[in-house]
C-alpha cells in the first residue's frame, strides 16, 4: 500500500514537472516569436514568464538580445553575463556581450581566479566529480582485480578532476555577491540616504560587489575597488551565484 | 686614517664657511590681503642666512601684532647648507579699513636689513562672504595644469594631458575622501594615477605639501563651460590664532628657539574640517567636430596618429580568413579609435578586432594601439591592397586619413556573394556564421541543452549522490583493508585446507567403492599431506614418511596410513573390502586426532 502511494506521488510530480517545462517552454517559444517580429518589449515580457520557470543559457542569452535590441544595453550586459555563467564556451554569447559592452562604452572586463575554473559549466564539473567518485567507489571495491597500470591512469585522473572541481567552487562560491549597475544614471552615496552626500557615478553595466543592505540602499564596490559606497537597490541587478 | 680624518674636518670647515659666507636675506609676508574685523592674519618673517635679535614691529593704529614663536630651518642641499630662521606673528584689527604695515628694520648679525611694506584690507562684518573663499583656501586648493597650447579651444572628444596638483598647508595633517572629479559634467577625466605623488613646495612665500596626480582630460559636451575639478578631503590646520602660548625658557645650551618646534608642536591645536579643495574654474571653449570633410570611415577618433607597423598576408583564398595586424602610434584618444580599414573596402570583409593599447606616459595621452583582426577577399584577383585609418586632428583643425604602404597581395578562389565562415568554429559545437561588425548573433530558438540546466549541484539528488559515493568509497577501504587482515587471510585458508582435504577423502572413499587400492592410499595420503601441510606451514607434496615419523610415534593411525600408501605405491600390494574400511576408520581417526590437537 506504502509503495502504491509512492508511486502515484512520483508520478504526480513529474507529471507537474512535465507541465511546468511544456509551458516555460510555450513562453520562451512566444518570446522567440515576438522577437523575431520585432517587438522586443513583449518578447521580454514572455522570457521574463520564461524565467520563473525556470532559467537556462539560451533563455538569458535570448533576453540579452532583446534588451540591446529595445537599448538597455545595461540588462542586456546583465543577461549575456547570466548566460556565460551557464554556458562559458559559447561564442555567440561572448561576441554578443561584448557588442553589448562597447554600447555601453565600457572597458574589457578583469580577470580574475574564477576566470581558470570558468571553462566548464557547473553540470560539468559535477559530471566530473560524480565520475571520479564513482571509478573510486569501483577502486574501493575491486581495484585488486584491475591492472595496476590502469589503476594509476584512473586515479590520476580521477584526483584531478575532483581537485579542479573542488577548486572551481570554491573559487566560485566563496565570491562575493556581485551585480550590474543597470541603471543609466547611478550615483553613489557617502550614507544609505537619497539626501546623502553624493561621492559619483557608476558606470551603467559595470560588475560591483556587494555589501550590506540598509534601507533600500546597498553598499557597492566596484572591480578595482577604487569606487565605494550606497546605491539604491532599484539601480543594479544581482548576478546568481554558481 | 689621518688621511680619512683631515678630510672629513676639510669638509666640515667647507660647509662653514659656505654657511656662513652665504648672504642673509630677511622676507616679511602677510598669509592674506584680506581678512573681516574681528579676525587675524599672519605676518610671517623669514630670515635666511642668519638669526635676528630682537625685532621690532612698527606701530600702526587699530593693528595689534602678539608673537606666536619662532622655528629655524638647516638644509642641506648639494653639498650646500643653508639656515633660516622664521618668527610668526598674529595681525589683529577690530576696526575695518584699509592698512599698511611700513617696511621695518631687522638686524641680523651686524648687518641691518630691511622688509617690504604690507598691505591689508580689513573688511566690515557685512562684507565676511568676499572673505570667506580665503579662509576656505586655508584648508588648500587645487590647481590644474593642462599642456601647452596654442589655441583657447578643444574640440568634442579631444583628450589633453593634465597634471593636478594638491596644495595643503604644510604642518596640517589631511585625509583623502574622494578621487579627483571634474566639477562639471562637460569634462571627463581618464586614466588619473591611482597614487600620487608627494613633495614640498613653496607657493606665495608659504610652505605646501603637494599632492600630485597625472591623467588625460577630455570635453564631452559642446560649449564653452570651466575646467573645475574638486577633491573631498579632511583637512586639520594648526590654530595659529589661538591666543599664544608664551615661549618656554630653557637652561644652558637648550635655550635656543631650535628646540621650540621639536617640543612645543606637540602642544599644536589644529583646527579640523571636511572641505571640498576646488581649482580655479577657467572656461573653456568646446566646439563640435564639423561634420564638413568627415571620411566614411571615421570612427570618432581624436589626436594625431600614425602607422607603426602592419601584417597583412601575401596571399589569400576567397572566402577564407586571414589574420591581419596593424599598430598605430601619435598622440590622442585611443578609446574612440577603431581597426583601420582593409581597402579596396568593397573586396573584403572583416571580423571586429581585438585591440590592445600601450600607454607612453601616465596620462595615456601618448602610446601605441595594436588592432588585429581576421578578414577574407569577396574575389580573386592580385590587388594593391592597404590599410586606412581616418581621425580628426584637432592641431590642424581638420580631417585627416592615413594609409599604411601598399601592398600587392594575390587572391586566388571563386567569387562569392554573401560572407561565410571557413575557418575559427569550435568542431563539437554548432556555431551560425560570426556576424560581420557590430551585428548579434541571432537568438536560439531550442531552449534548453541538458549541460546547460540549471546546476546539478543545487537539485536535492546531488548531496544523496555524493554522499552515497563517499560511503560506498569508505566501505570498500574498510572492506578490503579486513579481508586483507591476517586472521582473515588464515581463516580463509583453513577454510580452504578443510575442502582440499575433504575432496582428497571423498575421492579416496570412491577409489575404496571402486576397488582401487593405489586410488584409495593415494587420495587418503594426499588428504593427509593438505592436513599436515596446513598445519606445519610445509608444501604438502613435500611431506615425507620420515616427516611424519619424526613428529608421531609408530603407532600413531597417521604414521602407518603414510607407510602403508608409501607400500602400496611402491610394492603395488592389493587389498579387499575389509581392508579398506580398515584403513579408512583409521584415517579418519588420524585426522580427527590431528583437529582435536590443532
Amino acid at each position: 500500500m506504502t509503495n502504491m502511494i509512492q508511486f502515484f506521488v512520483r508520478l504526480f510530480l513529474i507529471t507537474l514537472g512535465m507541465i511546468q517545462m511544456a509551458l516555460a517552454s510555450s513562453a520562451f517559444e512566444q518570446g522567440n516569436a515576438a522577437y523575431q517580429a520585432k517587438k522586443y518589449a513583449t518578447a521580454l515580457t514572455h522570457y521574463q514568464s520564461a524565467l520563473k520557470e525556470g532559467a537556462s543559457a539560451n533563455l538569458w542569452y535570448n533576453m540579452g538580445n532583446a534588451y540591446h535590441q529595445s537599448g538597455d544595453h545595461a540588462r542586456a550586459v546583465h543577461a549575456f553575463s547570466e548566460a556565460l555563467r551557464l554556458q562559458p564556451r559559447d561564442r555567440a554569447t561572448h561576441h554578443n556581450l561584448a557588442i553589448a559592452r562597447k554600447s555601453l562604452q565600457l572597458p574589457a572586463p578583469k580577470r580574475d581566479m574564477r576566470w581558470a575554473t570558468g571553462h566548464l559549466t557547473r553540470n560539468e564539473y559535477a559530471g566530473l566529480t560524480i565520475l571520479a567518485l564513482a571509478w573510486l567507489t569501483l577502486f574501493a571495491w575491486r581495484g585488486h582485480s584491475t591492472p595496476r597500470g590502469f589503476n594509476i591512469i584512473f586515479n590520476a585522473c580521477a584526483a584531478i578532476f575532483l581537485t579542479a572541481s573542488i577548486i572551481a567552487w570554491l573559487s566560485h562560491h566563496h565570491a562575493p555577491n556581485e551585480a550590474m549597475i543597470i541603471a543609466p544614471e547611478a550615483t553613489l552615496h557617502l550614507s544609505p540616504l537619497a539626501a546623502s552626500e553624493v561621492l559619483g557615478k557608476t558606470a551603467s553595466g559595470s560588475l560591483v560587489h556587494l555589501g550590506k543592505k540598509h534601507a533600500g540602499y546597498v553598499f557597492i564596490e566596484d572591480s578595482d575597488a577604487t569606487k565605494r559606497g550606497w546605491i539604491s537597490e532599484t539601480a543594479i541587478s544581482q548576478l546568481r551565484k554558481w | 686614517m689621518n688621511r680619512i680624518r683631515l678630510c672629513i674636518i676639510v669638509v666640515i670647515y667647507q660647509f662653514l664657511l659656505m654657511g656662513l659666507a652665504a648672504a642673509a636675506q630677511v622676507q616679511a609676508v602677510l598669509d592674506r590681503a584680506e581678512m573681516v574685523a574681528g579676525d587675524a592674519a599672519i605676518l610671517t618673517l623669514t630670515i635666511e642666512g642668519g638669526a635676528a635679535g630682537n625685532v621690532d614691529l612698527p606701530n600702526v593704529a587699530n593693528l595689534q601684532f602678539e608673537s606666536r614663536g619662532q622655528s629655524r630651518q638647516v638644509q642641506i642641499i648639494n653639498g650646500r647648507m643653508s639656515q633660516s630662521m622664521t618668527y610668526r606673528y598674529l595681525v589683529k584689527s577690530e576696526t575695518a579699513g584699509k592698512y599698511v604695515i611700513p617696511a621695518f628694520d631687522v638686524n641680523v648679525g651686524n648687518e641691518v636689513y630691511r622688509t617690504n611694506e604690507m598691505a591689508l584690507n580689513v573688511l566690515a562684518a557685512e562684507d565676511q562672504p568676499a572673505a570667506a573663499a580665503n579662509d576656505e583656501n586655508r584648508f588648500g586648493f587645487l590647481t590644474v595644469d593642462l599642456a601647452t597650447r596654442d589655441r583657447d579651444f578643444a574640440y568634442h572628444g579631444e583628450i589633453a594631458p593634465v597634471r593636478i596638483r594638491a596644495w595643503i598647508p604644510a604642518a596640517s595633517r589631511a585625509s583623502l575622501r574622494s578621487g579627483v572629479q571634474p566639477e562639471s559634467p562637460a569634462f571627463t577625466l581618464h586614466h588619473v594615477s591611482q597614487e600620487y605623488e608627494q613633495s614640498q613646495q613653496t607657493r606665495d612665500g608659504k610652505p605646501y605639501i603637494v599632492l600630485t596626480w597625472y591623467g588625460g582630460i577630455s570635453a564631452t559636451k559642446v560649449g564653452k563651460h570651466p575646467v573645475s575639478l574638486a577633491l573631498k578631503a579632511i583637512v586639520a590646520v594648526p590654530d595659529d590664532r589661538a591666543a599664544a602660548a608664551p615661549r618656554r625658557q630653557r637652561g644652558g645650551a637648550f635655550n635656543d628657539p631650535f628646540f621650540d618646534s621639536v617640543f612645543d608642536s606637540m602642544q599644536t591645536r589644529y583646527i579640523e574640517k571636511e572641505v571640498t579643495l576646488r581649482s580655479e574654474g577657467k572656461p573653456l571653449e568646446v566646439r563640435p567636430l564639423p561634420s564638413e570633410g568627415r571620411p566614411e570611415n571615421f570612427s570618432g577618433a581624436v589626436g594625431e596618429f600614425s602607422f607603426e607597423a602592419h601584417e597583412l598576408p601575401d596571399s589569400w583564398q576567397t572566402g577564407d580568413p586571414q589574420t591581419v595586424r596593424a599598430t598605430i602610434g601619435g598622440k590622442g584618444n585611443f578609446s574612440l579609435m577603431d581597426a583601420p580599414v582593409l581597402t579596396p573596402s568593397a573586396l573584403w570583409k572583416s571580423y571586429p578586432a581585438k585591440d590592445h593599447f600601450a600607454a607612453k606616459d601616465p596620462a595615456s595621452f601618448s602610446g601605441s594601439k595594436s588592432f588585429e583582426f581576421s578578414a577574407f577577399p569577396n574575389q580573386a584577383g592580385t590587388p594593391e591592397v592597404a590599410l586606412t585609418l581616418s581621425f580628426f586632428n584637432p592641431t590642424s583643425g581638420k580631417y585627416q586619413t592615413i594609409q599604411s604602404p601598399a601592398k600587392p597581395v594575390q587572391i586566388i578562389g571563386a567569387q562569392i556573394a554573401e560572407p561565410t565562415i571557413a575557418a575559427a568554429t569550435v568542431a563539437d559545437i554548432p556555431v551560425p556564421p560570426l556576424p560581420v561588425g557590430d551585428v548579434l548573433f541571432p537568438i536560439k530558438l531550442a531552449q534548453q541543452a541538458w549541460w546547460t540546466l540549471p546546476a546539478l549541484g543545487q537539485r536535492a539528488a546531488m548531496i544523496p549522490i555524493l554522499s552515497l559515493s563517499a560511503l560506498l568509497i569508505l566501505t570498500g577501504i574498510f572492506w578490503r583493508r579486513l579481508t586483507r587482515s591476517p586472521q582473515a587471510i588464515s581463516k580463509k585458508q583453513n577454510r580452504a585446507t578443510q575442502l582440499a582435504v575433504k575432496k582428497a577423502l571423498d575421492e579416496s572413499k570412491k577409489a575404496a567403492e571402486r576397488a582401487d587400492t593405489p586410488g584409495f592410499f593415494d587420495a587418503g595420503k594426499r588428504a593427509v599431506q593438505i592436513q599436515l601441510g596446513a598445519m606445519w606451514g610445509m608444501h604438502p607434496q613435500a611431506i615425507t614418511l620420515a616427516d611424519v615419523r619424526q613428529r608421531f610415534d609408530e603407532s600413531h593411525p597417521l604414521t602407518q596410513f603414510i607407510q602403508t600408501a608409501d607400500q602400496m605405491a611402491y610394492a603395488g600390494q592389493m587389498s579387499n573390502g575389509q581392508v579398506f574400511s580398515h584403513w579408512q576408520k583409521m584415517l579418519d581417526e588420524g585426522l580427527n586426532a590431528l583437529r582435536v590437537k590443532k
